[in-house]
């Protein structure tokens, strides 16, 4: 069986642990458990006809206490960028993650991942922002691990990009 | 020190420590924690295998080969990682060590004090409460604004004596509130007309 190494990636609280959660398990907490070190959920999948095991490895929030480490990127084939919509500060973090995975990693596939897309009322990150990082080349999905929304074809969608040709 | 010893020390500690043998393999002294019975395929005296029950440990023991090559001073740490074995979320913590010729893993529950998450999780939930009270402050700073824009435009039309008091002292608490709302930050999400 494949195995492919799936970085979850982003700042504090934008929802890393609970999309995985909605993934791996399909259920979904509204209580906020910060994240402390490394977690790694396995989740077998098919995609176009191959199984894969995604090994997920669910990293703490990149804040002023903690910081992601280089080794914990080090053989990822890919990763999710969590971005809370409702809170703009993150997207500038998932930036700066982005950078540093590229230099541990190389420029393996990722996609963006706009979450909390149930609380669109609230977004401070509009269709400007989203529309930058289009033309940047980001592939920009928008989830809800609350609903539902967009989780299973944003990790389906990352790991056919991983997989080789 | 004895078998007995080392076991005795060890449960006292609650550490785990594995060998890892030279023709491969890995070896439990000592005694096998309550927190990571099921974690491994063996009974604490047999020789037994890592991989698998916990997948950070896969990822780990590169690093840890490499402080094992590397020589006797040579350590390699895991940092925290969660895990959960059976049933129960636990965060560890694996170091590499050589004593010796030996080469050899220490698991570590990581509890009391060691345990950062109680702390964290109030740090990073007053950080959001900060983030909170920071958007509510951008919500209000620009009506503020337009409400003492507003009086002082009021106060350059015609006025009658008693309409003009009004407006005075409208003036004067709006002055207020722009005083204590200046020092303030304004959050860059405001839009200025």
């Amino acid at each position: 069986m494949i195995q492919k190494k799936i970085c979850m990636l982003g700042g504090f609280a934008v929802g890393k642990t609970s999309l995985v959660s909605r993934f791996v398990s399909s259920i979904f907490s509204d209580k906020y458990l910060t994240t402390v070190g490394v977690k790694i959920d396995k989740k077998p999948v098919s995609v176009d006809g191959r199984d894969v095991t995604l090994m997920l490895w669910d990293i703490y929030g990149q804040d002023d206490f903690q910081t992601v480490q280089p080794s914990q990127l080090r053989g990822m084939a890919g990763y999710l960028l969590v971005v809370d919509g409702t809170r703009r500060a993150t997207l500038d973090v998932a930036r700066q993650l982005q950078a540093r995975a590229t230099q541990a990693a190389g420029p393996v596939p990722f996609l963006l991942l706009l979450n909390k897309s149930d609380l669109a009322a609230e977004w401070e990150i509009d269709e400007a922002a989203f529309f930058k990082l289009a033309e940047d080349g980001w592939r920009v999905v928008k989830t809800s691990a609350k609903t539902g929304e967009g989780v299973e074809d944003a990790f389906l969608a990352l790991a056919r990009a991983v997989l080789p040709a | 020190m004895n078998e007995e010893l080392l076991r005795d020390l060890l449960h006292a500690l609650d550490l785990a420590v594995v060998e890892r043998l030279p023709k491969g393999g890995y070896f439990l002294h000592g005694w096998m924690p309550d927190w990571l019975a099921g974690a491994f395929d063996a009974a604490p005296d047999a020789q037994g295998r890592l991989g698998g029950a916990l997948p950070f440990l896969d990822h780990f023991l590169p690093q840890a080969q490499n402080a094992w090559y590397t020589g006797p001073e040579a350590r390699a740490d895991s940092g925290p990682f969660a895990a959960e074995v059976g049933g129960e979320d636990l965060l560890l913590r694996a170091s590499a060590i050589t004593l010796g010729t030996r080469t050899m893993l220490v698991l570590e529950r990581l509890t009391g004090e060691a345990d950062t998450r109680p702390i964290l999780q109030k740090a990073r939930e007053h950080l959001l409460d900060t983030e909170r009270l920071t958007r509510q402050i951008a919500a209000v700073h620009e009506p503020t604004a337009t409400v003492h824009r507003l009086i002082g435009d009021l106060a350059q039309t015609s006025l009658s004596p008693d309409q003009r008091g009004i407006v005075e002292r409208l003036a004067e608490a709006s002055g207020k509130v722009q005083a204590a709302m200046a020092p303030l930050p304004a959050p860059p999400l405001i839009r200025r007309r």
